[in-house]
């Protein structure tokens, strides 16, 4: 790649122009030639007809974990919608479009809904709101929309994509292949991942080949190539990495962690998760329950972590709330659940597609009584593989439910990674009673570590009384005060024990020593605070920052050190109220700058990065 | 001053239209001002197109203007799109990617192309043309690649061309044919002096023939002459003279002959349309008579006045002074070309 650190690029089409497919092809291929990269596709919310859809993706030489604000290539496959990207194309940025449609304004009316009797009204489309709206081409071409350093390049999608497939549809083919050939990306793997995306080898792919071929030869032949943009091969091996997104790398690590049960209830955008284990987790002894609402979900998990079996469900805010009660259950019957909560917009069903940190609040502090429980929050696609499997294995160990706090972002955006294969101690963490305990077996023991050694269902004189109330020792239900106090301080003895034992130190990324400014992150958009500070640090910048992975409990210590070397701590976060900076406010005495965005979009480095120096220069 | 809300067009990037653009932009604050252009480049200079042969330096070398320029004047560029018709009852233009342009006024000032003599039609794939940024960046990356070059004619592109060739350590041959040296003035004691200085730097001229075949040999080309000679080289430039580019003009019902015809206020027959620059045959009240212009120095003088003239201030035209090619430290007069130095 040339010119830049990284580039963004975006394929624009409606729902039936298949841009998303198109921009898996491509970000494997990019991957596949050495390149990092991260994508996050944007749909439509309401799930109807036709929408826009945008792939949209960013590739660099080095690693990258999170997206910028402004794209570099603009591919259209409808111009309509892609002149509404234009407004974040960078000042010099590429836009590829179709020199030849057969007619803007018929293209327009076939790919809407309603009526499209053109003749009839004029160009113009039909919507049930605003009735018959008259557009022009020029409305409708993207053409002329351009800024004066962009740069425009025409291929003919439809007609050659009607010449090899006898269908307009392969036009996102037909524009790979332009990409392919403009940018420089090697032709065969190109064309290697599209034949193994369509799966199989018949007159269909060959026409789809030659599809592709078309678009690159195209180009080849007439653009002129005056952006400085390429992607060459990069001299270093992948072969280890894997594709994925944050929904995929959790089902993976509970596949890998050894879970037994899965149970959930869709959401979006959690639901792949379920999709992904349906399919693998009963190759690998397990089953997956789709429960007819979220605390049937919480409920089967329950049951299953009684048993003695690592389950796990996950959902989304608004299934989240639903599943509270279980937590304070969970806690008081010391029983281990993972639970993950991809976040999205809210309150309530709020905004199902878009991202959000909102639900820390909820995470740390849901439930009625005091209710420790342990609050883990990656911060990128490979940590939700590390954290998802630490989390079964804090949860055994602890006997309390740990609570994985992703997001929307995280969940579907897609990246290379390579993944680091879980230790054996991982996958099994159960305190089990020794001989000595099974004398007189108490369930409820009061240990140093807080941790009462477990009997599981079937063991000899093992047997226990379960539920939600107070107990003692014994596990039978009490309500004295004696009891209430030493069960308390026992259930926070575990979160202190873990702490010392299973929390690591958080990193600390940047410049040693003081610094003028210091940034505090936590989930996903430590992610673009990482990219940020990396960027500035190679300015010379004196910045730091500190990723807090687990967010309960924390390590004060240690975050306190650093608060110490900071003259200035600034917590950016995708939140109105600033949910994680109140929560170091209680535990530390500190003024916490505030970066809080509620942007339906997650935070961009440069976003950061403009703030980091606004607060640099003050 | 205009009325607020006008559209203007303008056919063109090169010195006619963007001199009209802004005279338009400072007579008319408040108007929408569209660029269109075939070619992907930007506004560059002709001029240097010879020393950016002889250099390593990026094309925007050769922009006239930093893209920031059409943002600062609010005026939208719509480079790499191509008019294919002009339907002046409906004030739109027709682009090749099929969209329907609206105008209010429109200035044509689509520029000229190489001639290619009718009988050297059949040869267009074995010519090379020169024209532009893109054929000088594409030219730029094969200088490695021959030694020797023919001027298939005799234009000024091609004396232009030579002095970057010679400084290049090529050899160049010039066939000339009728077109030989357009657009200079001169009459044949002119001719033959001009033809003296080009053998004194080593030039070989072929006079009073002309090109009739050419021929791959190999790698190489083989120039045939009516008189038979042989030249052979490397690449055959075609610099035979321009003509008006104004084929997108057919079935328009605008009237034309060599070039578009246009009154002394840049007026073409239709309604709102005006013309300017090299596609442009403008009637010259010195003259009694219409002349086909060429040249920066015209294109962008007649560029201003038709801007004049859309923003309804009645100006008329007048000839431009005449430049002046110097060659081997000799002046050659022509008529609107700003002259350059064969002596680089
Ligand atoms: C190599 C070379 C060297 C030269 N050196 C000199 C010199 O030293 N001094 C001098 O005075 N003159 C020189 N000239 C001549 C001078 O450059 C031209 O006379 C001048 O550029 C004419 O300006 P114009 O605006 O009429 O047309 P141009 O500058 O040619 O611009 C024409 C424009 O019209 C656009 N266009 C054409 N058709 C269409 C269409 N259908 N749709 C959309 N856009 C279209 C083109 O993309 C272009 O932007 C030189 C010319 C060449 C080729």
């Amino acid at each position: 790649m040339t010119y830049k650190r990284s580039l963004t690029i975006e394929i624009c089409g409606s729902s039936g122009d298949r841009s998303l497919a198109a921009g898996e092809i491509l970000i494997k291929t990019l991957s596949d030639i050495g390149y990092h990269v991260i994508s996050f596709d944007a749909y439509p919310a309401e799930i109807r007809g036709f929408g826009k859809t945008v792939a949209h993706m960013r590739a660099g030489r080095e690693i990258m974990l999170s997206l910028s604000s402004k794209v570099d290539i603009l591919v259209s496959l409808n111009d309509r919608y892609a002149i509404e990207q234009l407004k974040n194309l960078n000042d010099e940025g590429v836009v590829i479009f179709d020199n030849r449609q057969r007619d803007i304004t018929y293209e327009v009316l076939q790919q809407d809904e309603g009526q499209t009797d053109k003749h009839h009204l004029g160009p113009g489309v039909y919507t049930e709101e605003e009735g018959w709206k008259e557009i022009t081409s020029e409305q409708v071409s993207i053409a002329g929309h351009l800024g004066p350093g962009m740069y425009l390049y025409g291929v003919p999608l439809y007609q050659l994509s009607q010449k090899t497939t006898n269908e307009s549809r392969s036009r996102n083919i037909v524009v790979l292949g332009s990409v392919a050939a403009l940018f420089n990306i090697p032709k065969n793997e190109f064309i290697g991942n599209l034949t193994a995306k369509l799966g199989k080898k018949d007159k269909s792919v060959d026409s789809v080949v030659a599809a592709f071929e078309e678009g690159y030869n195209y180009v080849r032949e007439n653009v002129v190539k005056l952006d400085p943009y390429s992607f060459e091969r990069l001299s270093v091996d992948r072969k280890g990495y894997k594709l994925m997104d944050g929904n995929k790398a959790v089902a993976q690590a509970a596949i890998d962690a050894g879970c037994k049960l899965y149970a959930g209830y869709p959401i979006t955008p959690a639901t792949k998760i379920m999709e992904v284990l349906f399919a693998e987790l009963p190759k690998h002894g397990g089953a997956v329950v789709q429960t007819e609402d979220e605390i049937s979900a919480i409920g089967h998990v329950t049951g299953a972590g009684f048993a003695g079996v690592r389950a796990m469900t996950a959902t989304s805010g608004p299934g989240f709330c639903l599943m509270t009660e279980f937590i304070g259950y969970n806690v008081m019957s010391e029983t281990p659940v993972v639970i993950v909560d991809s976040q999205r917009g809210g309150p309530a069903t709020g905004l199902p597609t878009k991202t959000e940190q909102s639900d820390l609040n909820h995470a740390l502090f849901g439930g009625n009584g005091d209710t420790p429980r342990i609050v883990v929050a990656p911060t990128s696609v490979k940590e939700c593989y590390q954290w998802t499997a630490e989390a079964f294995y804090l949860a055994e160990k602890y006997q309390m439910p740990v609570i994985v706090l992703i997001d929307l972002f995280l969940s579907l955006s897609v990246r290379n990674v390579q993944l680091d294969p879980l230790p054996d101690y991982k996958k099994g963490s159960n305190k089990l009673p020794s001989q000595e305990d099974m004398k007189l077996y108490l369930r409820q023991k009061i240990t140093d570590d807080g941790v009462s050694p477990r009997s599981l269902p079937g063991q000899e004189n093992g047997y226990q009384v379960v539920s939600g109330l107070e107990q003692n020792e014994y596990g039978t239900p009490v309500y004295d005060e004696y009891s209430h106090t030493v069960m308390t301080q026992k259930r926070f003895r575990k979160i202190k024990t873990a702490l010392d034992h299973d929390v690591p130190s958080p990193e600390r990324i940047g410049q040693k020593g003081r610094v003028k400014l210091g940034v505090i992150s936590w989930g996903s958009t430590a992610g673009a605070v990482a990219d940020a500070v990396d960027s500035v640090l190679k300015e010379g910048k004196s910045v730091a920052m500190l990723k807090l992975i687990v967010i309960n409990p924390l390590k004060e210590k240690e975050i306190q050190a650093f608060l110490d070397d900071c003259e200035k701590v600034l917590v950016p976060e995708l939140n109105y109220q600033g949910q994680f900076a109140n929560w170091l406010s209680i535990h530390f005495q500190q003024k916490f700058l505030r970066f809080n965005k509620v942007a339906t979009r997650p935070i961009t480095h440069d976003e950061i990065e403009a703030e980091i120096n606004r607060l640099l220069k003050e | 001053m205009q009325k607020k809300s006008l559209k203007y067009v303008i056919i063109g990037d090169g010195h006619a239209g963007n001199s009209a653009a802004e005279t338009l932009r400072k007579g008319s604050p408040g108007s929408d001002i569209v660029i269109i252009s075939t070619k992907p480049t930007h506004y560059f200079d002709h001029s240097l197109l010879a020393t950016f042969l002889l250099d390593k330096k990026d094309i925007t070398s050769l922009y006239v203007y930093p893209y920031t320029w059409y943002k600062d004047n609010n005026i939208r560029l719509r480079l790499n799109q191509t008019v294919t018709k002009v339907i002046p009852d409906k004030h739109e233009l027709i682009l090749s990617h099929n969209e329907r342009v609206y105008y209010d006024r429109l200035l044509i000032a689509s520029g000229a192309k190489p001639k290619l003599p009718e009988s050297l039609s059949r040869y267009k794939s074995l010519l090379t043309v020169f024209t532009d940024a893109v054929d000088a960046m594409k030219l730029r990356e094969k200088l490695g690649t021959f030694r020797h070059v023919t001027m298939v004619g005799g234009d000024c592109i091609g004396l232009h061309l030579a002095g970057a060739m010679l400084k290049l350590g090529k050899s160049v041959t010039f066939v000339l044919n009728e077109y030989n040296f357009w657009p200079l003035e001169f009459d044949e004691t002119v001719k033959d002096k001009l033809i003296g200085c080009l053998k004194k730097k080593h030039i070989e001229v072929i006079a009073d023939d002309m090109t009739t075949e050419i021929v791959k040999d190999g790698t190489r080309l083989n120039v045939l002459t009516k008189n038979g000679k042989i030249v052979k080289t490397d690449l055959a430039f075609l610099t035979s003279g321009m003509v008006p580019n104004i084929d997108f003009l057919d079935g328009s019902g605008i009237d034309v002959q060599t070039g578009i015809l246009v009154d002394e206020y840049m007026h073409t027959s239709a309604q709102d349309i005006w013309a300017a620059g090299e596609c442009a045959t403008v009637y010259y009240p010195e003259l009694k008579d219409y002349r086909q212009t060429t040249g920066e120095v015209n294109a962008k003088m007649l560029g201003n006045i038709s801007a004049k003239n859309m923003l309804d201030e009645k100006r008329a035209v007048s000839l431009a002074e005449p430049g002046k090619i110097t060659i081997e430290g000799e002046d050659f007069i022509t008529y609107g070309w700003k002259g350059f130095s064969i002596d680089i």
